[in-house]
């Protein structure tokens, strides 16, 4: 084919006119439409199927990773780096991450739809076999996702529903939240806007800038740091912020799991050797709460404590209080430290909150 | 719920009663009739330390739970640790108006 094709392309080139035989333009000899759309879908199907081999691969190479334990170091820096190896996992959403690999291999069902298509234009009987049981796939996949879209209880939960969850979601808060930052963008521009239209000199009502001399207005204020208004520390010691970030959700994280009550118990006599404050989002303020009421007999009018839970009422009470405490007195402090590593503050839920 | 007496408990009635005190409780505390543990009164110290840092940076009075912790401390016959001494001079220090920075707090062993 090609060289009939070179043929009468150097005869058109070259002045002859081709005729008879010659004259009749290649026909496609190649396969027909119905084959080169099969093979696409089966390519496709491969595709989707090696590349959720090879992220599978990858998966269990991060896994492997993450199940790695720190052999160097002290206990509280093994214990920190296995903390900052879960931050890491729930930062970068490993979970869905790997909730896209059966995403994938479902996009692999492809397969089916292929030879359904390809084999209805050979033999109908052996198709409907092949539709019947892809269909019968779609149908039940489609049902699974109805179930579980409004119910987050519901096991069969698939990436889809909470895709599909999140969506509903978006309609009623999210699009409150996305009217808010379009409102703030506009505010925004229309402030800069202004500053472009306004005369060039002599011009006030900067508010805290004070008079405008017409100098460039940078794009960022800078923040005060911390310390600017304090004075400078007694003891030469360095604070570790972020160790004591890793230690308390460390701490946290083991309090909200565990439900053996000699493991609790050993967590509660831990909990006033590690710093808290205001910028932890989690704490275990509210269950220590509970766990000291637990150890008290109210039966009596006057709550005393069970004179067998004397050693849970003081471990849980310690803890209690010095959580309590420190997160109250560092609250304001920890905001400014945060400016100084780089890392976000939450808002405070301190002691008020079990007031309440 | 640390105003009851915890017979040979001093610590458990400490604690509870400073726990009353940060949670609106303002009945006084004898400290004379405690007898504390070394490590629970270094501690009880420490979380002390905090706590007068916190009132007085707002401009409120010393507690008088806090100022007789101090007296009481003090006045140890033997005195007791140095640590548990280092934290009540800085209470101390705190009602003169030395002020004090917030990373000094987070040190335990303050010699």
């Amino acid at each position: 084919m090609s060289y009939d094709l070179l043929k009468f392309v150097a005869g058109v080139q070259l002045g002859t006119v081709p005729t008879g035989s010659d004259a009749a333009f290649p026909e496609w000899t190649g396969p027909n439409s119905i084959v080169v759309r099969v093979q696409t879908i089966l390519y496709c199907s491969l595709a989707a199927s090696l590349l959720a081999a090879f992220i599978a691969m990858l998966g269990k190479q991060w896994l492997n990773r993450y199940a790695q334990v720190e052999m160097r170091g002290s206990v509280i820096d093994r214990s920190r780096h296995r903390q900052r190896k879960m931050n890491g996992m729930v930062t970068w959403h490993f979970d869905f991450v790997m909730e896209c690999l059966p995403f994938m291999l479902r996009a692999a069902l492809l397969l089916g739809y292929a030879l359904s298509d390809y084999l209805f234009s050979i033999n109908r009987v052996v198709a409907s076999i092949i539709i019947g049981f892809t269909s019968f796939g779609l149908l039940f996949y489609f049902l699974i996702v109805s179930a579980t879209t409004p119910s987050y209880n519901c096991p069969f939960q698939t990436p889809v529903s909470l895709i599909l969850r999140f969506l509903i979601r978006f309609d009623n808060e999210h699009k409150r939240y996305l009217k808010r930052t379009k409102k703030w963008f506009r505010n925004i521009f229309s402030r800069k806007k202004r500053k472009q239209t306004r005369p060039k000199y002599g011009v006030s009502g900067l508010g805290r800038f004070g008079k405008f001399d017409g100098s460039n207005i940078g794009d960022h204020i800078e923040l005060l740091m911390a310390g600017s208004d304090q004075p400078s520390p007694l003891f030469d010691k360095e604070t570790d912020w972020q160790g004591y970030v890793l230690d308390s959700n460390c701490i946290a994280w083991m309090f909200e799991m565990s439900m053996d009550s000699a493991v609790t118990m050993a967590i509660m006599r831990f909990i006033p050797e590690v710093v808290w404050h205001a910028g932890i989002n989690i704490t275990p303020l509210e269950r220590l709460y509970d766990t000291v009421l637990e150890c008290f007999d109210r039966s009596s009018g006057r709550p005393a404590v069970i004179p067998k839970l004397r050693n849970k009422a003081y471990l849980s009470g310690k803890a209690l209080l010095h959580l309590a405490i420190q997160r109250k007195c560092i609250g304001d402090e920890f905001d400014k430290a945060m400016v100084q590593v780089d890392l976000q503050p939450t808002p405070h839920h301190g002691i008020q909150a079990l007031r309440g | 719920m640390g105003s009851k007496h915890y017979e040979g408990d001093s610590d458990l009635e400490a604690t509870l009663g400073i726990t009353d005190r940060v949670f609106g409780d303002s009945e006084p505390m004898f400290w004379q009739n405690f007898s504390f543990s070394v490590p629970h009164h270094a501690w009880m110290g420490h979380i002390l330390l905090y706590r007068a840092w916190d009132v007085l940076r707002k401009g409120e009075p010393l507690p008088d739970d806090i100022k007789e912790f101090v007296l009481h401390s003090l006045r140890l016959e033997p005195p007791p640790p140095a640590l548990i001494v280092a934290d009540c001079l800085l209470i101390i220090g705190l009602v003169l108006g030395i002020k004090l920075h917030i990373d000094d707090l987070l040190v335990v062993d303050k010699r």
